[in-house]
C-alpha cells in the first residue's frame, strides 16, 4: 500500500525521535518473529521453510550432485513469485548469496571436496512465494536452515576394493577413482562441519540519526540508505553492501558513525537468531 | 523394454499398488493465510503443489481487464529441486504455458467470473516436487486454493491422471508408470460423472478410452470426497474463529 507524504513524514518522526518508535512497537534493535520447518521436500538432500508474520514465506532447496572438481561448486538460484525471469531483483540475490556462501571455506574447501578429481556440486535453490519487505533476511535464515538439515551420503572407503594395487604409489589427478557411495541414507553425513553454523545475513536502514534492524517496507521507504551485513562464524565479516530498496524521497547515503551503530545492532541480535534457529531442529 | 514390471501378472504396480488404488492423497487449505488470499497445498505421493492465490483484485494492467467478467490467471512454477534430477525451468517454456493455459480453460467453466467485472484472479501454482504427471496435482490444489480465497465457484473439480498398460489403465501413476505408458489426466466437476478436462499423453486406442475414463472418474470421486473434508474442516476452524 502506497503512503501518502503526510504518513510518510509521520513515520520519519516517530523514527527519528526518541526513544525510536516503531510502527510495530520493536526496538531499533529488534528483529521480527519468523517461524521455521526443515526437511519438508522429499526430493532434496536438505530443504527448510521460513515464514515472517507479514507474509513473506520462502523454501529452499538443496541438491547435490558428483562433478570434476573445480573452484565454483556452489549454484545459487532465486525464484521469486509474480517477478520475470530476468528480473533484477532475484539475479541479484543470487549473487549476493552466491558470494556469501563461496566464501564460506568450511563447506567449499571441506565437505564438497571428495578426492582429487571429484567434488559435489551444490545446488541452493530459493523459492519466494511471496513478500513484503526485502526478502534478503528470510532467504538467509531459509538457507540457513536447510544447509543446517543438509546430508551428504557417505563416502565408501575404497582401499578395500583394490589391495592389489601398489600402495607406495601416490596416485595423480587423472588416476583418482570414481567415488563410491553408501547406499544407506542413516549413514549419511551432515554438510555443515560440528559446530559450524552458516553464514546469516541482516538489513540495517539509516533514518537521519537513526539506525533500525530488520526494517519493514514502510520503514525503508522513510530511510535515507539501507545495507545488509554477514554474521559468520560469530562475527560481523564481509560483504558488507548497501541494498538498494528502491526509490524513497529521502535518498541519501550512511553515515560513518551510523555504521558502527549498525555493527553492534547486528553484533546483538545474532547470536540470538542463530540460536533460536539451532534449537529449532 | 522396460526396466521395469510395470504390472505384474499378479496385478501388482512398481510400487505395490492395485490398478486402482490411489497414492497417499493428503491436502490442506490456508496453509500460506498471510501470504494471499487464498492458499492450498496438495500432495499425491511424493508429489507436492503449492497454490497461492490473489484476487479478485484491480487489475495490475488495465490493457487485461474485462468489463464483463473477472480475468483468471495462471501462472505455473516448478522449482529447479522438484525432481530427481536438478533442471531449472524458466516461465516461458512451452510446456508450463500449455499446462497454465489448460487450467486457465478448465477452470473458466466452473468459476463464476461474471461476478465480479473488472478484477483479476492471479493463480500461483509452485510444483515442489514432481512423481508423475504434475497436471493433476495443479488442478486439486488451484482448486482448493480458489475455494479458500472465497472466489465463488459452481463446484469442484477434482483431478487424476490415468496410464495404460496395454488394456489395463492404472490409477494415479507415478514418475515411472508416467514416462514408460501412455496417460490421461481428467478432472471430473463435483460429484457427475462427467470429465471436465481430459487430456491425452502419447496416442491412446479409442477402445481403451472408455474403460480408462471410467476408473479416472471413480478416482476424481474419491479426490473429491478427501477435498471435500479438508474444505469443510477449513471452514469449521474459520467459524470458531468468528465465535470466539
Amino acid at each position: 500500500m502506497k503512503l501518502s507524504n503526510t504518513e510518510l513524514e509521520f513515520l520519519r518522526t516517530s523514527l527519528t525521535g526518541t526513544p525510536v518508535i516503531r510502527p510495530d512497537s520493536r526496538h531499533a534493535g529488534q528483529l521480527r518473529p519468523i517461524e521455521s520447518e526443515i526437511d519438508i521436500l522429499p526430493m532434496t538432500y536438505g530443504s527448510a521453510r521460513v515464514r515472517a508474520p507479514d507474509g513473506s514465506d520462502c523454501i529452499v532447496g538443496v541438491k547435490a550432485k558428483v562433478v570434476n572438481r573445480h573452484d565454483d561448486l556452489i549454484d545459487v538460484s532465486v525464484d521469486i513469485a509474480g517477478l520475470k525471469d530476468n528480473d533484477a531483483l532475484p539475479n541479484s540475490l543470487a549473487l549476493v548469496l552466491k558470494q556469501v556462501l563461496d566464501s564460506c571455506p568450511e563447506i567449499t574447501n571441506n565437505a564438497l571436496i571428495i578426492n582429487d578429481k571429484y567434488g559435489f556440486n551444490l545446488s541452493v535453490d530459493c523459492v519466494v512465494l511471496s513478500y513484503s519487505s526485502h526478502p534478503l533476511v528470510i532467504l538467509s535464515a531459509a538457507i540457513f536452515q536447510a544447509l543446517k538439515s543438509t546430508h551428504l551420503p557417505k563416502q565408501l572407503d575404497s582401499l578395500e576394493m583394490d589391495e592389489n594395487m601398489d600402495l607406495t604409489k601416490t596416485k595423480t589427478a587423472d588416476e583418482a577413482e570414481i567415488p563410491q557411495f553408501d547406499d544407506d541414507w542413516s549413514q549419511s553425513v551432515p554438510l555443515c562441519p560440528e559446530g559450524w553454523t552458516p553464514p546469516l545475513l541482516f538489513i540495517v536502514s539509516a533514518i537521519n540519526n537513526t539506525v533500525v534492524i530488520d526494517p519493514t517496507i514502510n520503514e525503508q521507504l522513510v530511510a535515507e540508505a539501507s545495507m545488509f551485513f554477514t554474521w559468520k562464524n560469530s562475527k560481523v565479516s564481509a560483504p558488507i553492501e548497501t541494498l538498494n530498496t528502491g526509490s524513497t524521497p529521502y535518498l541519501g547515503a550512511f553515515a560513518p558513525e551510523l555504521l558502527l551503530e549498525a555493527y553492534s545492532l547486528v553484533e546483538n541480535c545474532a547470536p540470538a537468531l542463530e540460536q533460536s534457529l539451532l534449537s529449532s531442529e | 523394454m522396460s526396466r521395469y514390471e510395470i504390472y505384474s501378472p499378479e496385478g501388482l504396480r512398481v510400487d505395490g499398488r492395485r490398478y486402482n488404488e490411489l497414492r497417499y492423497f493428503k491436502c490442506a487449505l490456508g496453509t500460506h493465510a498471510h501470504a494471499a488470499d487464498g492458499s492450498a497445498m496438495v500432495e499425491m505421493g511424493t508429489s507436492q503443489v503449492v497454490c497461492t492465490v490473489k484476487g479478485p483484485q484491480e487489475p495490475q494492467q488495465r490493457s487485461s481487464m474485462d468489463t464483463k467478467k473477472a480475468v483468471l490467471r495462471v501462472n505455473v512454477h516448478v522449482a529447479p529441486f522438484s525432481s530427481i534430477t536438478r533442471t531449472k525451468h524458466t516461465s516461458n517454456e512451452k510446456q508450463l504455458q500449455e499446462l497454465s493455459m489448460n487450467l486457465e480453460e478448465t477452470f473458466a467453466d466452473v468459476v463464476l467470473a461474471h461476478l465480479a467485472p473488472r478484477t483479476e484472479i492471479i493463480v500461483d501454482l509452485h510444483v515442489l516436487a514432481q512423481d508423475g504427471n504434475i497436471m493433476a496435482g495443479c488442478v486439486n490444489a488451484m482448486c482448493l486454493g480458489l475455494i479458500d480465497a472465497g472466489v465463488p465457484m459452481l463446484d469442484f473439480i477434482a483431478s487424476v491422471g490415468v496410464a495404460l498398460a496395454d488394456s489395463v489403465p492404472l490409477l494415479d501413476p507415478n514418475h515411472i508408470e508416467c514416462s514408460e505408458l501412455p496417460n490421461l489426466t481428467v478432472g471430473v466437476t463435483g460429484k457427475s460423472n462427467k470429465a471436465s478436462l481430459v487430456i491425452a499423453e502419447k496416442r491412446i486406442l479409442l477402445d481403451r478410452i472408455k474403460p480408462s475414463l471410467d476408473l479416472a472418474i471413480m478416482g476424481c470421486k474419491t479426490v473429491h470426497d478427501i477435498m471435500d473434508e479438508q474444505v469443510r474442516i477449513r471452514l469449521n476452524s474459520l467459524e470458531d474463529r468468528i465465535k470466539r
